[in-house]
C-alpha cells in the first residue's frame, strides 16, 4: 500500500511539473499560427481551371499518402505537408505561377497557402478540400423538380465537368437531366358560369 | 534534436526493422512475465477482479506521456516524426466496440494474442485465426462503406492540446490525475469483489 501511495504521489508531483511547461515553439503546419486568412478557391472554381485548361497554377495535393486517397486529381502534384517545411522543396517552387493546394478537408491547406503567401509565393488553398471536390464537382447535387432552367443548366454543366474530370468523355454518358413538365389543366367554365 | 533516433540517425528501413522486432520482442516479454499471456487473468478484468490490464496500460500512457512532453519541453524529441493517427470518430468508436467484444469473448488483445501464442497456448492461436478472419472480412466490407468509413475526421494529426485549446504540460497534469481516479477505483473494486467472492 505504501509503495501505491508512494508512486502516486510521485506521478503527481511530476504531472504538477508538467503543468508549468510552456508549449514548445511550432514545428509544423500542425500547429503553424496564420498572420491573415491566405485566398481559397472553391472545388468548383479549381474544377472549371482544370477543364478549361488553365496552365497558370500548380495544383498540389498534401494528403497523406496512406490515408483516404481513394479519389485523386490526374494533374495534382503529391507532396505531402510535412515537406514543405524543408527549404529545398519550398525554393524548387515556381514564382511565375500560382500555387493551389488541396487536402482532405481545408485545414492543412490553408496553413500551407499562408506560410507559402508569407515566402512571397502567389498561393491559395481549395475551401472543404476533397470532401467539397467529391460532394460538389464529381457528384454534384442534383436540383429540386421545381428548379429553374437555369439551375438545370448549370447541373448538366457540372455532371458533365464530372465525367471529364473522371476520365468518362464529356460528350459520352453525360446525364440527360430531365425535368417534370408542369401540366397546366385548362378550366373550362361553362357558358353562363359567369364569375367576378 | 536527436530523437526520434531513426530519423536523426537516418538508420535504413532494415535497421529500423532489426530494432523494432528487439524492441517489440522485449516487451512480449515483460507482458508474458507480467502475466498477460493468460486470458482468464485478462478477462478478469472485464468482470472487476483482477485490474491489472488497466493499471498497466495507464501506467504505460502516463510514463510514455510524461517522457513525451519532458523530451520535447528540452529540445531532444522532434514530435513530428512520431506518427499519430488520423481521427475518425465514429468509425473509431464502432471499430472499438468491435475490438472491445472480441476482447471480451476471446480473452486476448491482438497483442496479447501474440505473447499467449509464444507459450503455445491454444486459445492464443484461435483468437489470432479469428482475428486474421476478421482482416479478410473487413478488407471485403470497407470498400462498401468506404464513405462512412472516412467520414467525421476530427482531425490528420489532432491531439488534446489543440482539441481543448489548452497547454501541453496542463493535458499532461489532467491525464495523470485521471490515470490516479482509475487507479484508486481499481484498487476499490478488486477489493470489494475479493470480499463479496470470499464471503
Amino acid at each position: 500500500m505504501k509503495n501505491l501511495i508512494a508512486g502516486a504521489a510521485a506521478f503527481l508531483l511530476i504531472g504538477v511539473w508538467l503543468a508549468t511547461f510552456s508549449d514548445p515553439v511550432a514545428e509544423s503546419f500542425a500547429n503553424y499560427e496564420l498572420d491573415s486568412t491566405p485566398t481559397s478557391i472553391t472545388a468548383i472554381e479549381l474544377s472549371l481551371r482544370i477543364v478549361e485548361g488553365d496552365q497558370s497554377f500548380l495544383l498540389v495535393d498534401v494528403r497523406r499518402a496512406d490515408s483516404s486517397r481513394s479519389v485523386q486529381i490526374d494533374s495534382a502534384t503529391p507532396i505531402h505537408y510535412e515537406e514543405f517545411e524543408t527549404e529545398e522543396l519550398v525554393s524548387s517552387f515556381s514564382r511565375d505561377k500560382e500555387i493551389v493546394i488541396i487536402d482532405e478537408n481545408g485545414k492543412n491547406a490553408m496553413r500551407i497557402s499562408g506560410y507559402l503567401d508569407k515566402h512571397g509565393f502567389r498561393s491559395s488553398f481549395v475551401k472543404g478540400g476533397f470532401e467539397k471536390w467529391e460532394t460538389m464537382v464529381l457528384n454534384p447535387p442534383r436540383p429540386a423538380t421545381n428548379a429553374t432552367d437555369s439551375e438545370f443548366s448549370v447541373y448538366s454543366e457540372r455532371i458533365a465537368i464530372s465525367n471529364f474530370l473522371q476520365g468518362k468523355g464529356v460528350g459520352v454518358g453525360v446525364q440527360q437531366v430531365k425535368r417534370k413538365k408542369k401540366v397546366f389543366k385548362r378550366v373550362i367554365r361553362a357558358a353562363g358560369d359567369g364569375g367576378c | 534534436m536527436l530523437a526520434p533516433v531513426v530519423q536523426v540517425a537516418e538508420w535504413s528501413i532494415q535497421t529500423n526493422y532489426v530494432v523494432a522486432f528487439i524492441i517489440g520482442v522485449s516487451f512480449g516479454v515483460a507482458l508474458e512475465q507480467g502475466g498477460f499471456g493468460n486470458s482468464r487473468k485478462l478477462a478478469l478484468n472485464f468482470y472487476l477482479r483482477d485490474m491489472t490490464v488497466v493499471k498497466v496500460m495507464f501506467t504505460a500512457v502516463i510514463t510514455a506521456m510524461s517522457g513525451i512532453i519532458i523530451l520535447r519541453h528540452f529540445g531532444v524529441l522532434n514530435l513530428d516524426g512520431i506518427w499519430i493517427n488520423p481521427s475518425y470518430l465514429w468509425p473509431g468508436i464502432v471499430g472499438g466496440l468491435i475490438m472491445g467484444v472480441g476482447f471480451v469473448v476471446g480473452g486476448y488483445c491482438p497483442g496479447t494474442s501474440l505473447v499467449g501464442l509464444a507459450t503455445f497456448k491454444t486459445d492464443a492461436l484461435i483468437n489470432i485465426v479469428g482475428g486474421l478472419f476478421g482482416m479478410v472480412i473487413a478488407a471485403e466490407v470497407i470498400p462498401h462503406i468506404y464513405t462512412w468509413w472516412v467520414s467525421s475526421l476530427l482531425g490528420e494529426r489532432i491531439r488534446l492540446p489543440e482539441f481543448f485549446g489548452i497547454s501541453e504540460g496542463v493535458v499532461g497534469l489532467l491525464v495523470i490525475v485521471m490515470a490516479l481516479l482509475v487507479f484508486a477505483f481499481s484498487e476499490f473494486v478488486e477489493r470489494f469483489f475479493e470480499k463479496k467472492d470470499q464471503s
